[in-house]
């Protein structure tokens, strides 16, 4: 996570990271909206970081490919992506 | 990771409850060719498997069957619901009630609970890959005897779509060997493990 640029574009870990705090907010604050379903701050506070999580897995994807099987960019460029770009489990530089 | 979708796959809305139906179809939640067993191991194989378009078979199947077992769990779900005490004592569901009352526990028609054994995560490309279209056939098989018991319309409709899935997904490993086989040498496919062995 060094913020650097490679020739002007967003690197991929970058974007992937932000996708994971963002997504990780979300998780942590479902739990809590479900056992506190009428709670008016977590609910904006949701609905805040849902907006945020949204616009970095946009980033993401028109960068570095789908994050799921059914994301736009998934057919894009005449074939398949959601196979491309390796698989999590194995780190970055793989 | 995954995202859960407030939805199944395919619609499952049973009228009748049949508490001996359900004592039956539940070995596709927890039985030796049930539901659990492949999501699990699928899920399992895919980490040290080399080929990019079997890690995605292996990744989308193992997604879809883990909504497979989420359809079993709502047909055995729906054949309890509303049971008397009378009907359930009549039946060959009784064990179970005594154990799981109507609550979802992995457990082969026999009554047998879910064990990990019941599948094989190899670490060798042609015999997980082979593993697991003998998987796809065993569970064809038992969704076929479910249907030689089923009257029911609303109890078929599910389990006739669940078993063509077992078809197509035995058609997509078939795909999946043949790009582990186009990797090997055709001369000799075990002369290397892909996911141990350095390539020559």
């Amino acid at each position: 996570m060094n913020g650097s640029n490679n020739n002007g574009r967003p690197d991929c870990g970058d974007l992937l990271y932000a996708v994971q705090m963002y997504g990780f907010v979300l998780d942590e604050a479902r739990l809590f909206l479900d056992t506190h379903p009428q709670d008016q701050t977590a609910l904006e506070y949701y609905s805040k970081y849902g907006e945020l999580y949204r616009d970095a897995v946009a980033k993401y994807e028109s960068s570095c490919g789908p994050l799921t099987a059914n994301s736009p960019v998934s057919t894009m460029g005449g074939r398949w992506r959601w196979i491309d770009g390796g698989w999590p489990w194995n780190g970055p530089n793989e | 990771m995954w995202i859960y979708e407030k939805k199944l796959q395919f619609p499952v809305n049973i009228k009748n409850p049949d508490p001996n139906l359900a004592s039956l179809i539940i070995t596709q939640f927890g039985g030796p060719d049930g539901e659990l067993t492949a999501s699990q191991r699928y899920l399992a194989q895919r980490y040290s498997m080399p080929y990019k378009e079997v890690v995605g078979v292996l990744t989308d199947i193992g997604t879809e069957e883990l909504a497979h077992m989420e359809m079993i769990c709502a047909i055995v779900h729906q054949l309890t619901r509303n049971l008397t005490e009378e009907q359930i004592k009549n039946s060959k569901f009784a064990p179970y009630f005594v154990d799981h009352t109507t609550g979802l526990y992995p457990v082969a028609a026999s009554g047998v609970p879910f064990t990990a054994a019941y599948f094989q995560s190899k670490g060798d490309a042609v015999a997980d890959i082979n593993e697991d279209l003998a998987a796809e056939q065993k569970a064809r098989v038992t969704y076929d005897n479910l249907l030689r018991l089923v009257d029911d319309p609303d109890v078929c409709a599910p389990l006739k779509f669940l078993r063509q899935r077992e078809i197509v997904h035995y058609q997509r490993f078939g795909e999946a060997l043949r790009e582990v086989q186009d990797n090997l040498d055709y001369k000799n496919f075990y002369g290397y493990n892909p996911e141990f062995d350095k390539k020559k």
